[in-house]
């Protein structure tokens, strides 16, 4: 295997390394918004994992979060921020670099 | 370090993700009839309403209509991009949809013009209706195209 250059690895964000929280800022990119329930099922993970990943990403100004309505009713919606998307992009562009 | 086949693997995962949005969508059964009806009903105003009640009947409309936008954004799940990347099997549809108003408009204003306000009015409502059952038919086929090809 080819070593790598160190050049190439700096368009990799830290933040999208782990890949629960790469899969969601897809999901963010390609969509306006997206709510609980939609990022849940189709990323197969569990409420508390994609609370934890989601807050993860808010933390790092990747995401917003907003909340409407109270109790069985309420809906959470996720949508990627400008740094967000371009963090998303750059990080992609540079795993297909890599991979060739 | 993580293999390449793991990389590969997650970059295939966020592909399949980047296109979610838009498989997801799901358009209500009855946007056809609806977008008839308000073209129709639109047209019709503008053909024989005049003054104050023609300016609020045409205000009406564009309250409908982004009342109609506001809850579809509120009760789906997720909402396609179009700023951001559309998959390339929507482009043709998408571009067909976009284009229709161009020969669909001005046709009503030469019939609304020469023959009657009403037949201008049932031929953008038919038209229309006609142009958005067509879209969503072809919606359903590019999502179907999209989620085989990143399967």
């Amino acid at each position: 295997m080819t070593e790598t250059p160190v050049s190439a690895l700096a368009g990799l964000d830290p933040v999208l390394n782990a890949p629960k929280r790469l899969a969601i800022m897809a999901v963010l990119t390609g969509a306006t918004s997206a709510d609980f329930g939609f990022l849940r099922d189709h990323l197969a993970v569990s409420d508390s994992d994609l609370s934890k990943q989601a807050g993860a990403l808010e933390a790092a100004g990747y995401l917003a979060i907003s909340k409407s309505g109270r109790g069985r009713g309420s809906t959470t919606t996720y949508k990627a921020t400008r740094p967000g998307r371009a963090a998303y992009t750059r990080h992609r562009d540079t795993l297909r670099a890599l991979l060739g | 370090m993580e293999s390449n086949e793991t990389l590969r693997q997650e970059l295939r995962e966020a592909e399949r993700g980047e296109t979610l949005g838009w498989t997801g969508y799901r358009f209500p059964a009855w946007t056809p009839i609806a977008m008839a009806a308000w073209a129709a009903t639109f047209t019709l105003g503008l053909a024989y309403l005049d003054g104050v009640t023609g300016n609020l009947w045409s205000l009406l409309h564009l309250a409908v209509m982004l009342g109609y936008i506001w809850w579809d954004h509120r009760t789906q799940a997720a909402y396609p991009s179009y700023t951001g990347r559309m998959p390339r099997e929507y482009n043709r549809a998408t571009a067909a949809l976009f284009c229709s108003p161009l020969v669909i408009v001005p046709v009503t204003y030469l019939l609304g013009h020469y023959a009657a306000g009403w037949v201008a009015a049932v031929f953008i409502g038919v038209t229309w209706g006609l142009a958005v059952f067509l879209y969503n038919r072809a919606y359903a086929r590019a999502s179907a195209a999209v989620q085989a090809r990143v399967a």
